[in-house]
């Protein structure tokens, strides 16, 4: 079983654990439940509605670039940046932030392969739903 | 404390909510500038912690629209990813007064609200020091610089006692600031005092001079409500002792509970020898100013009897001090058209003991 200090993270598509939080993690729980002071079931709702909202939220990224409307895709970026850092997801947040100042800086040729990185992010967050919430739960050394 | 937190972002509002309301804050939510400004005219909140890249308006141009309104200092705290000091320049000249960085940490969130929180509770207490001290001057105009003149005494006097004194484990920086800026309450119970009484040119009845002692307790028990209110409230506490107690003498002979020696508080002591050379040198309309000499002269006959022997001893210390003050915070007062004291002449003449126990405190 993980420790306080495990996270979740991402090797050749499947999520296991890693033994440290660094940026690479997928999902880092002590991170989560610190931000929640310690309370499992505001951080197991919140995570519950990350998870539920996340395709949506990529999908808005991606109709904004489909319309070229790069600003609309700069501020959905933040947004999906700022929720995965709230919400202690480094990788999906590093992805983020990527799309987010490529679009700032207008590199336009870099739109489609870093979008196509954040939509792996999130289906890899997606996939490791259920990893991630059981993660938390020995974290906060609640009975799964 | 109420919060308005500003974001967006639901999650972020979530997670900050909670973190505040667990730490006993009420908060509210808007989730762009326009709410804000809308629960800013409300006038409800003293402190906005909002995230600085929103859409439509942003934290900064929020900020400096709540500068620019008509309301009082609201403490504005940025939640932003951006940490350059070019970005903290930036919020600092819109106005902000803290940032804290996101993704934010509970812990550091709450220490930022703390600190908030007291500079808050700072520049109010600083404001009902100075609106309490000027409505019970509006009473009584005649005393001029009095209270200047006061706050400036207590203090030197505090000083002197906190470098070369059996009181100095008890007087620190902090006792000095606290009695300079409360020491100009110590008559805010003449507030309560009729006209008839406060502003009688001549000597007090014994009837009349039974009233004008009340303001002692008049004053008391109104920074007794205050601090039942407040009760963690320090510079309260302080400003109560120095109202209650600055008529007491430390021979127990004087009012209103009689307290002698030590039980009468070290800083109604100290704030009694100020009051009284200002009320020994001041003109007033019955009676002229007299001389530091004079005044000196009768401070020192009173160690032991009116007065703790340790603060005249202090007092004789820097009396020269006392002179200088005395002659930079004098009052401009016309030497024609004062009338002749009626009574209280023993403060030109008599112990202090005669002329405070017959006529104006």
């Amino acid at each position: 079983m993980p420790s306080q200090h495990e996270t979740l993270s991402d090797a050749g598509g499947e999520a296991e654990f890693q033994h440290s939080e660094s940026e690479a993690a997928v999902f880092a729980p002590a991170q989560l439940l610190g931000r929640c002071m310690d309370d499992y079931h505001f951080a197991a709702d919140l995570l519950k509605m990350f998870t539920d909202r996340l395709p949506q939220m990529l999908a808005e990224v991606g109709d904004a670039l489909d319309l070229d409307d790069n600003a609309t895709a700069e501020r959905k970026a933040h947004f999906l940046k700022g929720s995965a850092g709230d919400l202690a997801a480094p990788r999906l947040f590093q992805a983020c932030a990527r799309l987010e100042a490529a679009l700032r800086r207008k590199e336009l040729s870099q739109r489609v392969p870093l979008l196509a990185d954040v939509r792996h992010e999130v289906e890899v967050f997606l996939r490791a739903h259920a990893q991630s919430m059981e993660a938390l739960a020995q974290c906060a050394e609640v009975p799964v | 404390m109420r919060i308005l937190i500003v974001d967006d972002n639901d999650f972020a509002l979530a997670l900050l909510a909670s973190a505040l309301r667990r730490a006993g804050h009420e908060v509210d939510q808007a989730h762009n500038g326009d709410e804000a400004i809308e629960w800013v005219r409300r006038g409800v909140h003293r402190l906005i912690i909002s995230d600085w890249d929103m859409p439509l308006m942003d934290g900064l141009t929020l900020c400096r629209k709540v500068r620019s309104m008509s309301t009082n200092y609201i403490y504005f705290m940025l939640l932003t990813a951006h940490d350059s000091s070019n970005d903290i320049v930036e919020g600092l000249s819109a106005g902000a007064d803290d940032f804290i960085v996101k993704p934010f940490k509970p812990a550091e969130l709450l220490l930022r609200v703390r600190t908030g929180e007291r500079l808050l509770s700072l520049e109010m207490r600083d404001v009902t020091i100075f609106s309490m001290a000027k409505l019970a001057e509006s009473r009584d105009k005649e005393t001029g610089q009095h209270l200047e003149r006061v706050r400036s005494y207590s203090r030197m006097l505090a000083r002197q006692l906190m470098e070369h004194s059996p009181y100095r484990d008890q007087i620190d920086d902090a006792f000095v600031r606290l009695i300079h800026e409360t020491s100009p309450l110590h008559d805010i119970g003449k507030v309560g005092i009729p006209d008839s009484i406060l502003l009688k040119p001549g000597k007090l009845t014994p009837e009349e001079f039974e009233v004008m002692q009340t303001h002692t307790v008049l004053g008391q028990e109104t920074l007794d409500a205050a601090l039942d209110k407040y009760p963690d409230a320090q510079f309260l506490r302080f400003a109560r002792d120095i109202v209650a107690c600055h008529h007491e003498r430390f021979d127990g002979t004087g009012y209103p509970n009689g307290l002698s020696g030590q039980d009468i508080p070290l800083c109604a002591r100290i704030v009694a020898v100020a009051d009284v050379y200002d009320a020994l040198t001041s003109k007033r309309i019955y009676k002229p100013a007299l001389t530091h000499e004079k005044a000196t002269e009768m401070i020192a006959s009173s160690s032991g009897s009116h007065f703790d022997p340790e603060i005249v001893r202090a007092f004789l210390a820097i009396a020269g001090e006392f002179e200088i003050s005395q002659r930079e915070l004098a009052d401009l007062v016309p030497e024609v058209c004062l009338a002749p004291p009626v009574g209280d002449a023993g403060l030109l003449t008599g112990s202090l003991s005669t002329s405070f126990a017959s006529g104006q405190p």
